[in-house]
């Protein structure tokens, strides 16, 4: 669980996000939760886990 | 134990992540415990339910406490592992799976992103048992050899293969358990 990076959804696309971790970007699987632009979200190797 | 949380939404979060249901806490707890004493350490879980836990582990008690509210990541990382197992539970071959091999991969993209922190103590690493104490047990792992707190060692004797987990032995292991493990972990 300490491997885990909160980072800002940019955007949500067919259950792929764009997340931003403080100025680096990644893309993210996002098909097992509801998550909109502008959610602060944590990520476990490239999956969205929990919206904050 | 004293249930702090409500468990009727267990599992559910405002979120839309649903959680699929641990069947066998034991093992789950044997490896999530002890991280967390970084969740401790984050203000995020008492130290008191973390002892509760550990206890209810080193005493075989019933676990009845949610910890999959607990231990939030892990338990909803093992349930997009069983998910893309085809599993409709978090059982002994996911739990594995996630703590010996998804945290290896975990590290491996997480570097990509913060690749100044090392976190190679976060991993799962297999051992042989050199020697047995009352409280800790020696060793030797790839990261060398170290004592090994013997809370939930039962009915291990020296040479045993086991998987140790920060200052924890978890579990006696078996020898594919080792392969999978020491792939990819230089010693």
């Amino acid at each position: 669980m300490c491997l885990a990076l909160t980072g800002r959804v940019m955007n949500v696309t067919k259950g792929k996000a764009l997340v931003d971790f403080d100025g680096i970007r990644s893309e993210a699987n996002a098909e097992f939760i509801k998550i909109k632009k502008g959610d602060s979200v944590l990520v476990f190797n490239g999956f969205v886990i929990e919206r904050l | 134990m004293k249930k702090m949380l409500d468990v009727k939404k267990l599992g559910n979060d405002f979120d839309g992540f649903k959680t699929l249901p641990i069947s066998d806490r034991e093992l789950f707890l044997r490896y999530a415990v002890p991280c967390g004493e970084v969740l401790v350490r984050r203000g995020e879980v008492r130290e008191e339910l973390l002892r509760n836990l550990n206890d209810s582990v080193k005493n075989k008690g019933n676990i009845d406490y949610p910890i999959e509210d607990v231990f939030k990541v892990a338990s909803r990382m093992c349930t997009i592992v069983a998910k893309r197992m085809g599993k409709n539970e978090i059982d002994p071959e996911v739990i594995r799976r996630y703590f010996m091999v998804e945290h290896e991969n975990a590290i491996l993209w997480r570097k990509q992103i913060r690749p100044e922190l090392k976190l190679e103590e976060c991993l799962v690493y297999p051992g042989r048992v050199l020697k047995m104490g009352t409280e800790n047990m020696l060793v030797k792992t790839p990261l060398g050899e170290k004592l090994y707190r013997n809370d939930f060692a039962r009915d291990l004797k020296p040479k045993d293969w086991v998987s140790v987990h920060y200052d924890y032995v978890a579990e006696r292991i078996n020898h594919g358990h080792v392969v999978r493990m020491a792939k990819g972990k230089k010693a």
